[in-house]
């Protein structure tokens, strides 16, 4: 189920709410939660809801045998139990058929495979029941002895299926004990209204435009390529933040609190500085449980350079199985490691507003890389964005200028701390604070309302991180 | 207080919700119904069982039952069109419509006003643009492409009076060779004496703009594509060139599109089906032999965007035929799940009179003939007037329309292939418009993929 569906808004929402608030005590309203949170998975995906099931299952006993062993290899051998088992399951439904595919091609064998289905979310629920592992080996969070809790962690379903991926010792209180107050539930019901907004109004207009454009790398124009990378660049923030937001205020409803995820990326004046306000929460993730294990950078500028290429080309195979994915981390990867080591004090000389010209620029190629699935299609792109052989620009880019020209240019707005600056302003006085409460309270019910009148006229429309 | 405030009013935002959801699944129709304004079918209720739980159908019918059963959909949807339209022209969902409109009202008003000035065309529903040259390039290309036979592209083109032409779609070669290999691909899952027909159907605008566009004066149409393809077609297949077929029909002022319409008559869907007739060589029904049920003032999907007193004054005669022997039609789900549905809307002044409009995934058609042979119609919603005609010729009519507003694989319960072979299907017409033809997802990607999947 997604969170901008009519079955989520008209039915699932309002009867969980009603009956998660029909109950008083802490157990009643997990349980609520829990039966909703399989539901909303089963409802996209019946039948893996058991993949999710015995992965939940098979942490849960590992980390009961860690916390009653002493001794340290058992613990470490049961942990790396938990995590292969987890990861192989990942690695079966995503990878296999990648991996199995390009060794083949590679040797020109022949090999017939099944095909998968990629069980919804998979990528973020295995992370999540990971760092519960984990941390309990680390002993930074205590084992959870009620099984149900800790499918209810991982099954938990505003962040279920796209994030921000919830690590276990952020929530591991809350599970147990949560409260929701009038603040909580009014301010989490607007985020989530934000979110939808961002994700019906922006993100799937985006799309439509980027659709509107050549779809074959090689009728593209240079402006084409570069109106195509803008959009794409436009529509997955907005898309994917939507997603987070709408994630982050079904949470503060139910008293979690989730951590951000989003911190407007595109005013980022450095790559590095791009990352840490991009998908915050898997950049965490890899931070703390890959590069820090690794060595992180104690170990050498050598150690340091191979751990940012193991965790960049994690990163990009994370996204999905196919090679654009891969080179997509490993150009991060080398991007990081130019700015750490070699750009570092040039950078510090160059002005700030051209530092974020080619960050932006730098960004957008990575997305054309992100965007083609088809490496052919995805060199002629880059290559008409350098204006290799193309036309300056073509008459369906024109086209598509003259029709999408408003969306994208408030989309585009909307993409830097305009609003957060606002409202700030309005919080120095309290007249005025009250009043823009208000007002955003009503705007936020018309954008409500906007949003449901353009899903009545949409058909299916998935977030595009669900398939990661 | 502006945390109660807000509190209020979100938690209304909820109920609100709730109720509107609770309303519409009581009060929405529980059966599957026509949408004139829509061109399609709105769905029912969906059933609840164990198989539908598990494919998701119950799902994807509950998600459809909630968007095609709310309130007032029509007002809202032309609402939220028209709000759309404050921020963009158009979007790529109604380009083509608008831009028919805009087509249509554009020649009128140059007919009328006798205004020069040259109208420009877009379709951006095709993956090409349409493609607007100077005549004398578009000229020299056209000779040259009747000299090479193997270019790079390929063209369907409007005459001009004086002799030049102009193009209206380019087809890339790699467009036709992927668009053969999918039909080459179907005749393979016929039997052995099986044949696959292929017709590519021009959109209504194009027609009109050769009848009433005094300005430019259009003499005629042409599309070299269709000769390129039956050269790498295999035996069996048959590329029938649907311009050349209809075009001396169209200029002898027969009725063969609406004008209030972008679909072909029941007139034109039958000069269609009787020039494949006469390629093979095969006797064909009279158009006299059937009987029609008329309407005077039929104002089709142009007068529902632009219902305009101009566009009115257009309304057009629609002809629905009645079969000439008595047929039964079913809706076919999950392969074998027959459900009865109408033949025609005979009280319907509407093009989804013809079969009952698009019903998917799969139409199934007994037709009362006796001559030993099935055939199965892959199409958009042109297929729906022309389908009625082969019932004469065939003892069963199926009909797909791979279009993914109307066919889902899940509803459908097997790939295009099993169910070729489960009804023993001998032959196959792939009648497809120029919107759905070898520039779109349908014949590049859906024919293909479908087959399987």
């Amino acid at each position: 189920m997604v969170f901008s569906s009519l079955t989520f808004l008209l039915i699932f929402l309002p009867a969980f709410i009603i009956l998660y608030f029909a109950f008083k005590g802490i157990r009643w309203r997990n349980g609520v939660l829990l039966v909703f949170s399989l539901l909303f998975y089963a409802w996209g995906e019946p039948v893996w809801i058991l993949s999710m099931l015995f992965s939940t299952a098979v942490n849960y006993l590992c980390a009961q045998i860690i916390v009653k062993n002493t001794s340290p290899i058992v613990r470490r051998l049961i942990l790396a139990l938990g995590v292969i088992i987890s990861l192989v399951s990942l690695v079966y439904f995503k990878y296999a058929a990648f991996f199995v595919n390009s060794v083949t091609s590679f040797f020109s064998l022949s090999v017939e495979l099944p095909v998968l289905t990629l069980p919804i979310g998979i990528s973020f629920y295995t992370f999540q029941i990971l760092t519960y592992t984990i941390d309990v080996y680390r002993g930074e969070a205590p084992s959870q002895k009620n099984p149900l809790k800790l499918l209810l962690y991982v099954s938990c379903f505003p962040q279920l299926i796209a994030g921000p991926i919830v690590q276990y010792g952020d929530v591991a209180n809350e599970i147990s004990h949560r409260e929701t107050t009038v603040k909580d539930f009014s301010n989490g019901m607007q985020r989530f209204a934000i979110g939808l907004a961002k994700k019906v109004l922006i993100a799937n207009i985006c799309g439509e435009a980027l659709l509107a454009l050549p779809t074959s790398s090689n009728e593209m124009s240079f402006a084409g390529a570069w109106i195509s990378a803008i959009l794409y660049a436009l529509q997955i923030y907005f898309d994917f933040s939507a997603y987070s937001d709408m994630a982050i205020g079904l949470g503060k409803v139910i008293g979690f609190k989730y951590k951000e995820n989003f911190n407007y990326p595109y005013i980022s004046s450095s790559v590095t500085e791009f990352w840490r306000r991009w998908h915050m929460s898997l950049s965490g993730f890899f931070r703390k449980y890959v590069y820090i294990p690794l060595g992180g950078n104690r170990k050498g500028n050598g150690r340091t350079a191979l751990n940012i290429i193991i965790v960049w080309s994690l990163t990009g195979l994370w996204h999905g199985a196919s090679w654009n994915f891969v080179f997509w981390g490993m150009y991060y990867g080398v991007l990081l490691l130019a700015e750490k080591f070699i750009l570092t004090k040039l950078l510090d000389k160059t002005p700030k507003a051209l530092r974020h010209v080619f960050t932006i620029i730098a960004v957008l190629f990575g997305w054309v890389i992100f965007y083609h699935t088809d490496t052919s299609n995805m060199f002629n792109h880059l290559l008409a964005m350098v204006g290799a052989g193309v036309e300056i620009i073509d008459e369906t880019t024109i086209s598509v200028l003259k029709t999408y020209t408003i969306f994208p240019l408030v989309a585009a707005v909307l993409s830097m701390p305009i609003l957060p600056k606002i409202k700030q302003s309005f919080r120095k006085r309290e007249k005025l604070h009250l009043a823009g409460s208000i007002a955003s309270t009503v705007l936020l019910s018309a954008i409500l309302v906007l949003c449901l009148l353009f899903l009545v006229g949409e058909s299916y429309n998935p977030f595009i991180y669900f398939r990661f | 207080m502006k945390y109660r405030f807000s509190f209020v009013i979100t938690l209304w935002w909820v109920l609100l919700l709730g109720f509107l959801g609770g309303m519409i699944i009581w009060l929405a129709p529980k059966e599957e119904r026509v949408s004139e304004a829509e061109n399609r079918n709105l769905s029912g209720a969906p059933v609840l069982s164990f198989e539908s739980i598990l494919d998701s159908s119950y799902m994807s019918g509950t998600e459809n039952f909630l968007s095609d059963g709310f309130f007032l959909r029509g007002k809202l949807i032309e609402l939220s069109s028209n709000m759309k339209s404050i921020f963009v022209i158009n979007t790529s969902n109604n380009v083509l419509d608008v831009d028919m409109e805009k087509a249509v009202n554009e020649f009128m008003d140059e007919a009328e006003e006798g205004d020069s000035k040259e109208s420009e065309l877009k379709d951006n529903k095709d993956i090409k643009s349409i493609d607007f040259q100077e005549n004398e390039t578009i000229e020299s290309e056209i000779d040259e492409q009747d000299q090479i036979p193997d270019n790079d592209e390929y063209i369907f083109w409007l005459d001009f009076t004086d002799g030049s032409t102009r193009t209206v779609y380019t087809y890339p070669k790699d467009h036709l060779d992927t668009s053969i290999e999918a039909l080459n691909e179907y005749r393979e899952v016929l039997p052995e004496d099986g044949e696959l027909h292929f017709f590519q159907i021009p959109y209504g605008y194009l027609a009109n703009l050769i009848i009433y566009d005094d300005v430019n004066k259009y003499t005629g149409w042409g599309c070299n594509a269709e000769e390129y393809m039956q050269q790498r077609a295999i035996e069996g297949v048959y590329i029938h060139n649907g311009p050349e077929i209809l075009e001396p029909y169209l200029l002898d002022g027969e009725l063969l599109y609406y004008r209030t319409d972008y679909h072909w008559s029941a007139l034109g869907a039958y000069y269609g089906h009787e020039g494949i007739r006469k390629n093979q060589g095969l006797p064909y029904t009279k158009y006299e032999d059937y009987d029609y049920k008329v309407y005077e003032q039929f104002l089709g999907s142009i007068y529902r965007k632009d219902p305009s007193s101009k566009v009115k004054s257009m309304a057009d005669r629609l002809e629905v035929m009645y079969p000439l022997f008595p047929t039964a039609s079913y809706k076919i789900d999950n392969l074998t799940e027959q459900n009865e549905a109408p033949l025609m809307y005979y009280n319907l002044n509407s093009y989804l009179a013809f079969v009952g409009g698009t019903v998917g995934p799969y139409r199934r058609f007994v037709t009362g003939a006796d001559t030993g042979r099935k055939v199965i119609i892959v199409t958009d919603s042109f297929g729906n007037a022309f389908a009625p005609y082969l019932f004469a010729y065939y003892d069963e009519v199926h009909m797909v329309d791979l279009r993914p507003a109307y066919y889902n694989k899940y509803i459908a319960g097997a790939s295009v292939r099993e169910y070729l072979e489960y009804y023993e299907i001998d032959d196959a017409y792939i009648m497809l418009s120029t919107s759905s033809s070898m520039n779109s997802g349908y014949m590049l990607n859906y024919l293909t993929k479908y087959l399987d999947d």
